[in-house]
């Protein structure tokens, strides 16, 4: 938890620095259509990232999902036993 | 996830009426996160295709607002799926209190995250374009930029509501109740414009002819997998915790009926 909330305090640092630094720095864009590669990247630098969060989560989840459905077994054995 | 996970004696939609606390919920209601995989592939491929046409396809720049005009392939799809996601609390919502079963506010809190998500990159996106267009990262005296930042405030707080309340029968309904409201609250940000006035936000940008249509209808289809995975996620998570959960009550029941 703890290093969730360091990694989201650190990504809000980065957008606060290059909100900074575009206002100290605003710096005439040569070509213009180099917008377009600079969408492209970041944008997909973030979906990616955000897919990759949520492939990964979910498959640990699954992983755990496994373990959970063998202590829903055992536990169905258990109080069988315990039943009878 | 797959289908071997589910429990042998599902009782997914528990009435709430009773009070019991489900024993075992499988997985997923009847459609194991199986396929989660492709489907995040199909939204990786379906993302690229958007952005690859944003780069090569879409004009460069339009007449009103030039070339930043761009990231409105990632804003408008995303306010649009917004409406749509909290447009499901809300059904979603009225569901729980009709037939008071927990998997509809499962469905509920699913459908709030992927409107959040949707929300945010409105947020992001907007206030990118807006330094962009206006040369301002943000106007309060705006009024469908004020009312998009306190819907996502009123979203964000669903979330705390939802964990605060351990009670899941009493959860689920006051999450309903709490996201029927939400979605009155949502209204002032589709029709800020003409409630309030024009402030900074056009009511509409001209983006007009085929190729901006075409990339347009790519970047709700690509969103729409976005959110529609974010959406699994949340309720396949969701579910998981349920069940764990409950199966963490039924030790400790075992451990009293021992005791």
């Amino acid at each position: 938890m703890k290093r969730r909330n360091l990694v989201s305090a650190s990504a809000l640092l980065v957008l606060a620095a290059t909100a900074l630094a575009q206002d100290a720095d605003p710096a005439p864009v040569s070509n213009p259509a180099d917008y377009r590669w600079a969408i492209f990247t970041s944008c997909s630098v973030a979906f990616a990232a955000i897919i990759v969060y949520l492939v990964v989560t979910h498959n640990r989840a699954a992983s755990v999902a496994n373990d959970v459905a063998a202590l829903e077994r055992r536990l169905d054995e258990l109080e069988g036993t315990s039943k009878k | 996830m797959n289908n071997s996970t589910a429990s042998p004696t599902p009782t997914n939609g528990a009435d709430l009426a009773d009070g019991s606390v489900p024993g075992a919920l499988p997985l997923t209601g009847g459609s194991p996160g199986r396929l989660f995989l492709p489907h995040a592939l199909i939204t990786v491929a379906a993302l690229a295709f958007m952005n690859w046409l944003i780069i090569e396809h879409a004009p460069f720049g339009v007449k009103q607002i030039g070339a930043s005009y761009l990231i409105a392939f990632y804003h408008v799809p995303s306010a649009i799926l917004m409406g749509v996601a909290y447009t499901l609390v809300f059904a979603a919502g009225i569901m729980v209190l009709l037939t008071k079963s927990v998997e509809w506010d499962r469905r509920a809190r699913a459908a709030a995250a992927a409107g959040l998500l949707a929300n945010g990159i409105v947020l992001v996106t907007g206030s990118v374009w807006g330094k962009a267009a206006w040369n301002l990262w943000w106007n309060f005296q705006d009024p469908r930029l004020t009312t998009s930042a306190v819907i996502f405030l009123i979203y964000l707080a669903y979330f705390v509501l939802s964990r605060g309340i351990e009670d899941e029968a009493k959860r689920a309904r006051i999450c309903a109740i709490y996201g029927i409201l939400a979605l009155l609250a949502y209204m002032p940000v589709k029709y800020a414009v003409e409630w309030f006035g024009q402030g900074s936000h056009p009511p509409k940008v001209a983006m007009d002819g085929a190729q901006i249509r075409d990339t347009l209808n790519a970047g709700l289809l690509a969103f729409f997998f976005l959110y529609s995975l974010l959406y699994r996620w949340k309720y396949d998570l969701d579910t998981l915790r349920e069940r764990s959960d409950a199966a963490l009550a039924r030790v400790r029941r075992l451990e009293d009926s021992r005791s």
